[in-house]
């Protein structure tokens, strides 16, 4: 398992736009894919998951994936909401 | 005589302007009640069945009605459809509400309304003011599943139709699409309709006079009535009486008719000065009333939403009917063209984005720089039709003068090119910028310099600027009037003038008739509005004296607070 916590800097956060191209991203990957903020933890490739956390400008989310590409999805993953998810 | 027709007037919100004189009718509700009872073991697969029924004839539903909104919607509104079905489509939750009735031994029903809630209550406790915005979304996603799994028939449209004022509980975007096709009179809403809803773009869009927080249960006992809106100030009136019902008569005669005019006098202010309104578009089906309405020139055509209508983005041949098509249609009257704004949801299926995969996303020129056989492609289309008309070529997302000279290059190789091929056709083209980030108004003395005009594109500047602001939320319009904002549209304005170059103003906020008092105080001469905008945008401007506007907007700049700037506005326009 591969955790990494990650500041998310973006306008609006991950609203539904980014969020949507997050969970294509996450769902190239054949690992199990978490996304933790705070107390709740949401399934990665859900967009109704994802949307649930309210994930905000400046947030702190930690990823976590399980699987055979793990450390890629975290790479690729921390990459997209490191930069500035297509804004 | 009609006894108890007591004259009632109720408060509301407005949302798009406008007046509406029509009948009053009610969406009614889709009534569900969940079944809370539990099932038996048996009946598990049953309504997993009704689930899997539910999930498909809603994705159709959607898709039926994306496809019926072809063309009437731009392709930002459209997004909504897409977030519909990025929710049915994940199989996540639909593993969850199938778990719900296998292990809960939840009816499909409550099984769907639970787990949906449970979903909502989190995004409402969160803080993150842009996912609240589709609480509404889901509700209805929710309702539309539900109905489905009871078999129920849609909420019958057909009784509404273009004489009537239409009130609903939840506005959404589908209401909103139904309702402009029918061209209905009016629409008043309790709830979510939000200033930057979708739903609120498309009846403001087609200019359907709309207001928001009018209790639903209050209108519903008046089905049938008459009933007058006046969306400028906020009021419905139902029962009106003749007096009134004459007044508003003569307000709505005398507005032009978007629909029928072919002449009006020039948006001149009180004290005489010339104010140039273009047209913002979408669509070339936008194009065509723009054309018929006496627009000063076009503004803004945003080709991205031209080349979604096409599975790929047309070839040279088309790009080039297209905009000689445009240009010749306008003749000497400006055509401003904004290069495709390639970038994250906004790809037309032929370019592909994905394989963009870990790149840092960008948008814009700075993206449209990296696909320069495409850049150049439709740079070369738009200078060669520039020979038919006047055109314009302006650029998305510029951050600094360093994009625009390097498209300045490729520009005058593309004019050299022409040039060798056609020795007499002078080919020169204005050249023009987006300002819509702040980086790019940091740049602005630099940026102006390589210019021929700018466009301030509103909505996106608004957006960075309150993402940069905590306090502010782009879900209010009040939000162009902090007196922040405007000293940052201030700021690039002077600069423009200062240069002696154009700037027209896009966005929202230029259709917005509070706002064009403040933008007219700044000096702005040339706005680019949405079609639906043109009659209210076109009246302020009519009654409109530049030299008072800029002795509020001086005022407005140094507020401590946008109440202090709305209060002196809405003082201003009740004088």
């Amino acid at each position: 398992m591969t955790k990494k916590e990650i500041t998310v800097n973006n306008v609006s956060g991950l609203e539904s736009k980014p969020a949507a191209l997050f969970i294509q991203k996450a769902s190239n990957f054949k690992s199990n894919i978490w996304v933790e903020k705070g107390e709740r933890k949401a399934n990665a490739k859900s967009l109704l998951g994802l949307l649930s956390l309210g994930v905000g400008n400046g947030n702190k989310i930690t990823i976590i994936a399980e699987g055979e590409d793990e450390n890629q999805a975290i790479s690729e993953l921390e990459s997209y909401l490191a930069t500035d998810l297509g804004e | 005589m009609r006894g108890y027709m007591d004259k009632i007037v109720l408060e509301g919100l407005p949302i798009s302007g406008g007046i509406g004189i029509g009948r009053l009718i009610c969406i009614k509700e889709i009534s569900y009640d969940v079944n809370t009872q539990l099932i038996d073991e048996a009946e598990v697969e049953n309504q997993i069945t009704d689930l899997e029924v539910a999930i498909c004839k809603t994705f159709i539903e959607i898709y039926d009605l994306k496809d019926g909104f072809k063309g009437l919607l731009s392709e930002e509104e459209n997004r909504i459809f897409e977030f519909y079905s990025e929710i049915l489509d994940d199989s996540y939750f639909f593993e969850e509400i199938k778990n719900t009735i296998r292990n809960k031994k939840y009816h499909a029903d409550n099984a769907i309304y639970t787990c949906i809630q449970k979903y909502i209550d989190c995004i409402q406790d969160s803080d993150n003011e842009y996912v609240k915005n589709r609480i509404f979304d889901l509700n209805d996603v929710r309702k539309r599943l539900i109905k489905n799994v009871y078999g129920h028939s849609e909420v019958n449209y057909e009784e509404i139709n273009s004489s009537h004022i239409v009130a609903v509980k939840e506005l959404n975007p589908i209401i909103a699409g139904v309702l402009s096709k029918k061209e209905v009179r009016g629409v008043v809403a309790q709830e979510g309709a939000g200033y930057f809803t979708h739903a609120s773009i498309i009846l403001k869009s087609v200019g359907i006079p709309t207001l928001g927080n009018i209790n639903f249960k209050e209108t519903i006992q008046h089905q049938d009535k008459d009933t007058i809106i006046d969306c400028n100030n906020g009021v419905m009136i139902i029962n009106p009486d003749n007096s009134q019902i004459f007044t508003y008569s003569e307000k709505l005669r005398r507005k032009i008719n978007i629909k029928d005019i072919d002449n009006f006098e020039p948006a001149i202010t009180v004290d005489g000065h010339k104010i140039f309104l273009y047209a913002s578009i979408s669509s070339l089906k936008e194009f065509n009333i723009a054309k018929r309405i006496n627009f000063d020139g076009i503004g803004l055509v945003r080709t991205e939403s031209i080349f979604i209508d096409y599975n790929k983005v047309p070839d040279e041949k088309r790009q080039f009917a297209i905009y000689s098509k445009m240009a010749r249609a306008m003749k000497n009257r400006i055509l401003v063209i904004r290069t495709v704004d390639i970038g994250a949801d906004k790809v037309p299926g032929s370019l592909d984005f994905y394989k963009a995969h870990s790149e840092r996303t960008v948008r814009g020129i700075r993206r449209s720089l990296q696909h320069k056989k495409e850049l150049t492609l439709q740079m070369r289309t738009i200078i060669q039709a520039n020979a038919f008309g006047n055109i314009g070529i302006t650029f998305p997302m510029v951050n600094n003068a360093d994009e625009i000279r390097e498209v300045k290059e490729i520009i005058k190789g593309i004019e050299n090119e022409i040039k060798a091929e056609n020795n007499e056709r002078n080919c020169q083209i204005e050249i023009g910028a987006f300002i819509e980030t702040i980086s790019a108004v940091e740049d602005i003395e630099n940026i102006i310099k390589e210019v021929d005009f700018i466009n301030i594109g509103t909505n996106d500047l608004l957006h960075q600027f309150c993402g940069l602001n905590r306090k502010c939320s782009t879900v209010l319009k009040d939000n162009y009037l902090d007196p922040e904002f405007i000293k940052i549209i201030k700021t690039c304005v002077d600069c423009a003038k200062e240069n002696g170059k154009r700037v027209i103003l896009c966005g929202e906020m230029v259709s917005d008739p509070v706002s064009i008092i403040v933008l007219i105080g700044l000096g702005v001469k040339d706005l680019s509005i949405t079609l639906g905008a043109f009659c209210d945008i076109y009246e302020i401007i009519r009654k409109t004296n530049c030299e008072e506007a800029a002795k509020i907007t001086e005022k407005a700049v140094s507020s401590k607070s946008i109440e202090e700037v709305k209060k002196m506005l809405s003082d201003c326009l009740r004088s």
